[in-house]
């Protein structure tokens, strides 16, 4: 497994990636830059079911967080994906537009968009450390469990 | 505590063609974390053709929905193309998102349940399959959908009275050839309450199963109700979104158009560029291939 690679319940998450507790997002600062790309988190994926469509905001669009820069369909279900942090649409993974269902291959590398953050003070919202993400991933796979939304 | 126990039903009757979309797409919108579900109810006095959000307008023969008087909207939830007339009654079950399953397959299995119970109550052997088709053997019995509007979670669906194949396949942009098959496999597998023999059963009557079946699965008392003025509101808003051109397209469409033309869960017909077709089944326990 690569550096700062773990696994929790046989999921995998990165150490220097922080973490969207609510909406089971990924951010990844880009190096020397504000930009921050993002993408689901191995749960979020999961629960969204089998991703057939997506569509994503155009570069130059401003979201706040908290508010939409898409859509997935998975079983004609279509749900909002939601901003992690505040920021203009810099980039768009042009593979996931072309082919949604890469996202269910693998979430950690399929990105969605790139987001030239306003305010890098929302990070502090988010997780971050392999010792946080661990207890926040183990208590969110119990839930789901109970819930039945991801086999045990 | 009314959030916990109730379950609104809002009967919204016979309605524009509009309003039978915006109805429960402005109860989503105004929906609050705290609200009470909304278990409501119409039909639409004319007849419209209804497409998915990520869906391409391509898909459809417009002038032939022009020539047929069909207006065509784009609804904020997924799936392909669907012929949407009075003869169908829709229902859609809302709820706070928070109070939603966790996964889609879970939303589907708790709130689209009920709905096949709704048609057992009414003499139907209907089951839920594929994780979103109410089914009877191998044909399909309601359209259905869901998605994520504002705070809310819906889930959609109808009880077909009876339905017009052959306008339905008029409103796809296909081949002859393929047209012709896709109304051979749609009458084979999509069938209706006439079709199965229950002509007789009434509006008043599905709509009193789904009202008894959706309480009785959410443990919440029915209690018949009207739209706020905030739904009311909402439900403007998005009659004005769905008049819009830009809506109407929808998002920009980036993957290749595929022309995986859906009869029901299992049954497709996949149409090449040449026009030459072929049926695809997806063999699942109770389907038959």
């Amino acid at each position: 497994m690569p550096e700062n690679w773990f696994e929790v319940g046989g999921y995998r998450l990165c150490s220097d990636r922080y973490y969207d507790a609510e909406r089971h997002l990924w951010v990844e600062l880009q190096p020397g830059s504000r930009v921050a790309r993002v993408g689901f988190d191995p749960l979020g994926r999961e629960t969204s079911g089998d991703i057939v469509e997506v569509s994503l905001s155009v570069v130059g669009t401003h979201v706040n967080r908290g508010e939409p820069f898409g859509n997935v369909e998975a079983a004609k279900f279509v749900g909002p994906l939601q901003a992690p942090v505040s920021g203009v649409v810099s980039g768009r993974n042009a593979q996931v537009l072309s082919r949604p269902g890469v996202l269910n291959d693998d979430p950690n590398e399929a990105w969605l968009v790139e987001l030239d953050m306003a305010d890098s003070s929302e990070l502090s919202q988010l997780l971050r450390g392999e010792e946080q993400l661990r207890l926040w991933f183990a208590a969110e796979i119990e839930r789901y469990r109970r819930q039945g939304a991801v086999a045990e | 505590m009314s959030a916990l126990t109730e379950l609104r039903v809002i009967d919204a009757g016979r309605v524009p063609v509009a309003r039978s979309q915006s109805l429960w797409h402005g109860i989503a919108s105004a929906m609050r974390p705290n609200d009470r579900p909304v278990l409501s109810f119409c039909r639409p006095w004319g007849a419209y053709v209804c497409i998915g959000l990520h869906r391409r307008l391509s898909e459809l023969d417009l002038v032939a929905c022009a020539e047929m008087g069909l207006p065509v909207f784009r609804r904020q939830i997924g799936g392909g193309p669907v012929y949407c007339d009075s003869d169908q009654l829709f229902f859609q079950i809302t709820l706070p998102a928070r109070r939603a399953p966790a996964s889609v397959e879970r939303l589907y299995q708790e709130l689209l349940e009920p709905a096949a119970q709704a048609l057992r109550t009414l003499g139907l052997d209907a089951r839920l399959e594929c994780v979103n088709e109410i089914v009877v053997e191998d044909r399909k019995l309601s359209g259905t959908g869901a998605g994520r509007i504002g705070e809310a979670v819906t889930v959609v669906g109808n009880v077909i009275f009876r339905f017009p194949h052959e306008l339905m396949a008029r409103v796809l942009a296909l081949p002859d050839a393929a047209r012709a098959e896709f109304l051979r496999l749609m009458r084979r597998h999509v069938s209706s309450l006439e079709a199965e023999g229950l002509a007789s059963v009434t509006v008043e009557a599905a709509t009193a199963a789904l009202v008894d079946a959706f309480g009785d699965a959410l443990g919440v008392r029915p209690v018949a109700d009207e739209p706020t003025a905030a739904e009311v509101r909402a439900m403007e808003v998005w009659e004005r979104r769905f008049a819009q051109d830009g809506w109407l397209r929808g998002p920009e469409p980036h993957a290749p158009a595929v022309r995986n033309v859906k009869v029901r869960a299992g049954v497709w017909l996949v149409v090449a560029d040449d026009g030459s077709f072929e049926v695809r089944r997806e063999v699942e326990e109770g389907i038959s291939a």
